[in-house]
């Protein structure tokens, strides 16, 4: 099997499975090419550590006690609707996941697991990460931005974003189909507890490194972002 | 016969060669319409008949007769007069001999039997002739009804023969009647279906007109003349009606075929009301010289029946044709006996026995259709029953077989979790680490094949038939139980308590305490399945060993049992699930009766549901 080590790097996965064997050799199994893998043994625990690391990826097991899968993903899309999810299960509980399409799952993948269509769903997350310009992205004046190692640049020439920028940046392109009110981004960044031009000047400092066109401002509303994946 | 009469000189002359015959050829028969006559009168009467014929249909005028006889034989002659239909009003005879009146009788239903020479079921007298003696006989007759205007004529020992016969007829025929009854009773209190009530009162009214038709009331003595006479008016109705409801209900028409409900809806109503009106006979007299009329209109009433009845032969009601050859058989019956009585061809003894007769046939056929109903009936159970019993075991197979699943899930994906990583060493390039990797696992997959091994002897154990009792620790069955059921158990999110020493050895029935709790947790987990909004959802298993009992208290938290008393959810069939089919707890009670010898017994408030059982060890 032919797969590029370097694409899973910086990719964040978080998985949860009760069986203490399935669970080892499942995530050594994604170390093999992925090097931040979590793993928790019930729902409860996967939606404590997916608040706490914002993984980018997430594999629940169906049958979990605690919280079963389909409850951990639940409160996983309140917290963010576009997280490439999906599920492994028995065939007999097939049926109850016909029931769960609205949650959007990337996929379920019938227990026992095989290593082909594991990496294959894992591909198609990453595809799902990218469309939904949480990879490579890049914007109208021709710069790149990764969002996977944080770094941004064009031909090649790199240029350093601050932590505050970074946070701006990926919340912008987290929330890329809509505008975000300056009120949510001072929420986001400083819980609340900024002076008035702050967000006003990072946004203006992030346009002088991703080209005036990448951040629009909408008037008296706050900002969007203009990208594309590449 | 005719050559050994005489009726030179209008006299008779009779002999024990001639007997029987009747008097109808050789009588004089005069119609009194304006009640003018006397006695004195007919006996001095010397013309001839005014009236031809031997019956008279309904009529409210009075008919005399003076018929004459003479001894030819050398030895003394002892005859039996007999009128041949019972039902008749007022019969008064006069015997003369030598012009001088010997003998009179008040004769007819309307009079008392009890007072009469000869008690029968017809209006019957004696007249001795000594050897060359003249005798004249004189009747009156009058009634509300259709009469015979002759005598017959027998011996003694004629007669004597004659009503034996019809004796034993009509006890055979109301034996026969009240065996029926007595039968469809028995059904109707075994079943409790009311096809049976419609039967018994049907086949009781068409006993009773029968029996007052043929005089056999009266003769009894059970009622007076005249009331039994007026209840031939109206029980046939009464008849009419309970056929019509017989036949509603043993089609169940209501339901399948509303034409033919409204049709006998009709006879029903039409019937019911005739009955109501005729039965006003019985208090007031007016009623009655219009009353011959309803014989029509009852006619037409089982003739209405009948065209039904076809309609459903058509429609191919099972049964139907029973009711079509009884109700057919009926009204021909009917009609024979209605063209006798109205004196369109001469009435004789044996065409009084067509109407009992066709009678019999239809509650005879009426009971073979219900007979034959119950046959279907019993049938369809049988096959309803093992359909029942198929479809369990299909189920029962099925839930072992996903048992075994449930059981082998989890082994199954960790062993395969080893392949995964096994292979991804490999794919990706690691061989420094294969060693590793498979040092590591080796042992896992190993123990993880045994445990498969294992469980797969342990549910054999488990659901393998042990008829013989062996020592044995529940608490090991409850605890297999509980893995069996434990991904369902997980994800409905409930909490199982078990209090239960692991020590504690019971002689007893293995596979039946395995049963029953798979029945146990299958109940509960299906009542928290119907249930997704009940929170802290917990199912506690206690057990104990009390002398030489062990007990166990199994209690969920899924809802009571909305049964009163809830003991009756062992009953079989009975569910309170939508989708249930009752088999389960009423397996599980039998179960520990049966086959562990304990008992088995449930409480249920509004919450909770606790089932407790208690087994010898």
């Amino acid at each position: 099997m032919d797969i590029d080590h370097t694409l899973f790097e910086g990719v964040r996965i978080l998985y949860a499975e009760d069986d203490p064997v399935t669970r080892e050799n499942i995530t050594k199994t994604l170390r093999l090419f992925c090097s931040h893998v979590f793993s928790v043994e019930d729902g409860q625990a996967a939606v404590e550590v997916f608040e706490k690391e914002e993984p980018h990826i997430v594999i629940l097991d169906y049958v979990m006690p605690r919280m079963n899968g389909l409850n951990a993903a639940k409160a996983m899309r309140a917290l963010a609707p576009e997280i490439p999810i999906f599920m492994t299960s028995s065939y007999t509980d097939k049926e109850k996941l016909i029931g769960v399409m609205h949650l959007g799952l990337v996929d379920y993948l019938e227990k026992p697991l095989e290593l082909f269509s594991l990496v294959k769903t894992l591909a198609k997350c990453l595809e799902r990460l990218h469309e939904g310009l949480r990879l490579r992205v890049i914007f109208p004046s021709g710069v790149v931005y990764d969002g996977l190692r944080k770094e941004i640049g064009i031909k090649g020439v790199y240029a350093t974003l601050t932590k505050k920028e970074t946070q701006l940046l990926d919340f912008l392109l987290a929330n890329h189909q809509r505008v975000v009110t300056q009120g949510e981004i001072e929420q986001k960044l400083y819980e609340g507890n900024v002076e008035a031009n702050t967000v006003r000047n990072l946004v203006y400092r992030l346009r002088q490194k991703c080209g005036q066109e990448a951040i629009e401002t909408a008037k008296g509303r706050g900002y969007s972002i203009c990208a594309m994946p590449c | 016969m005719l050559a050994l009469y005489c009726q030179l000189f209008g006299v008779l002359h009779v002999s024990r060669d001639t007997t029987p015959f009747s008097t109808h050829p050789h009588q004089i028969t005069l119609e009194d319409a304006a009640r003018i006559f006397n006695v004195e009168e007919v006996l001095a009467f010397e013309g001839s008949s005014t009236y031809l014929k031997a019956d008279v249909s309904y009529t409210q005028n009075v008919f005399w007769t003076k018929v004459e006889f003479k001894n030819t034989d050398t030895t003394p002659l002892p005859l039996m007069l007999q009128n041949l239909r019972a039902p008749v009003g007022m019969i008064d005879v006069w015997v003369f001999k030598d012009g001088n009146e010997v003998a009179s009788h008040k004769l007819g239903m309307f009079r008392d039997s009890s007072a009469r020479a000869v008690r029968s079921t017809k209006s019957v007298f004696y007249l001795s002739l000594q050897p060359g003696e003249e005798a004249t006989v004189v009747t009156r007759l009058e009634s509300l009804g259709a009469m015979n205007l002759t005598w017959e004529v027998l011996s003694t020992g004629q007669y004597t023969l004659k009503n034996s016969l019809e004796m034993v007829f009509w006890g055979l025929f109301g034996g026969a009647v009240l065996a029926l009854i007595i039968y469809n009773l028995t059904m109707l209190i075994n079943l409790k279906e009311r096809t049976h009530l419609f039967y018994v009162l049907h086949a009781s009214c068409a006993w009773w007109f029968v029996y007052a038709m043929s005089g056999m009331l009266h003769f009894l003595g059970v009622l007076d003349g005249d009331k039994i006479f007026v209840s031939t008016w109206f029980v046939p109705f009464l008849m009419l009606f309970w056929l019509s409801l017989f036949s509603m209900e043993f089609f169940d028409l209501k339901t399948n075929d509303s034409l033919s409900y409204r049709i006998f809806s009709i006879t029903a109503w039409a019937s019911f009301g005739m009955f109501v009106v005729m039965s006003f006979g019985l208090f007031t007299q007016a009623l009655l010289p219009y009353a011959h009329h309803v014989v029509a209109f009852g006619y037409m009433l089982i003739l209405f029946m009948l065209v039904a009845t076809v309609r459903l032969v058509f429609k191919q009601y099972e049964g139907a044709w029973y009711f079509l050859i009884g109700e057919g058989t009926y009204l021909l019956a009917l009609t024979f006996t209605i063209v006798a009585i109205s004196a369109r061809i001469e009435l004789t003894t044996s065409l009084l026995f067509v109407l009992p007769l066709g009678m019999l046939v239809e509650i005879v056929m009426f009971s073979m259709a219900l007979s034959s109903k119950i046959g279907r009936m019993k049938v369809k159970h049988r096959h309803d029953t093992l359909l029942l019993l198929e479809e369990s075991k299909f189920a029962a197979v099925g839930k072992n077989i996903s048992e075994v699943v449930h059981q082998w899930k989890e082994p199954i994906s960790s062993l395969a979790s080893h392949v995964v990583y096994l292979e991804g060493l490999l794919r990706f390039g690691k061989e420094k680490e294969m060693h590793k990797g498979l040092e590591e696992g080796l042992p896992n997959m190993k123990k993880t094949l045994f445990y498969l091994k294992d469980s797969l002897d342990e549910l054999y154990g488990f659901f393998a038939k042990t008829p013989h009792l062996e020592p044995f620790f529940p608490a090991k069955q409850i605890a297999l139980a509980l893995q069996i059921q434990r991904s369902r158990l997980l994800l409905q999110d409930v909490e199982v308590v078990v209090a239960c020493s692991e020590k504690v050895s019971i002689t007893n029935n293995q596979s039946a305490l395995a049963n029953v709790l798979m029945i146990l947790l299958d109940n509960s987990l299906e009542a928290f399945a119907h249930d997704p909004n009940r929170k802290g959802r917990k199912i506690t298993i206690t057990t104990s060993l009390k002398s030489d009992h062990w007990h166990l208290c199994y209690e969920d938290n899924a809802g009571g049992i909305a049964l009163v008393p809830p003991e009756r959810i062992f009953d079989t069939g009975v569910s309170t699930k939508e989708s249930g089919m009752g088999l389960g707890l009423s397996l599980a009670k039998k179960l520990v009766t049966e086959r562990m010898n304990g008992a088995l017994h449930v409480k249920s408030s509004r919450d909770t549901t606790q089932f407790y059982l208690s087994v010898p060890v």
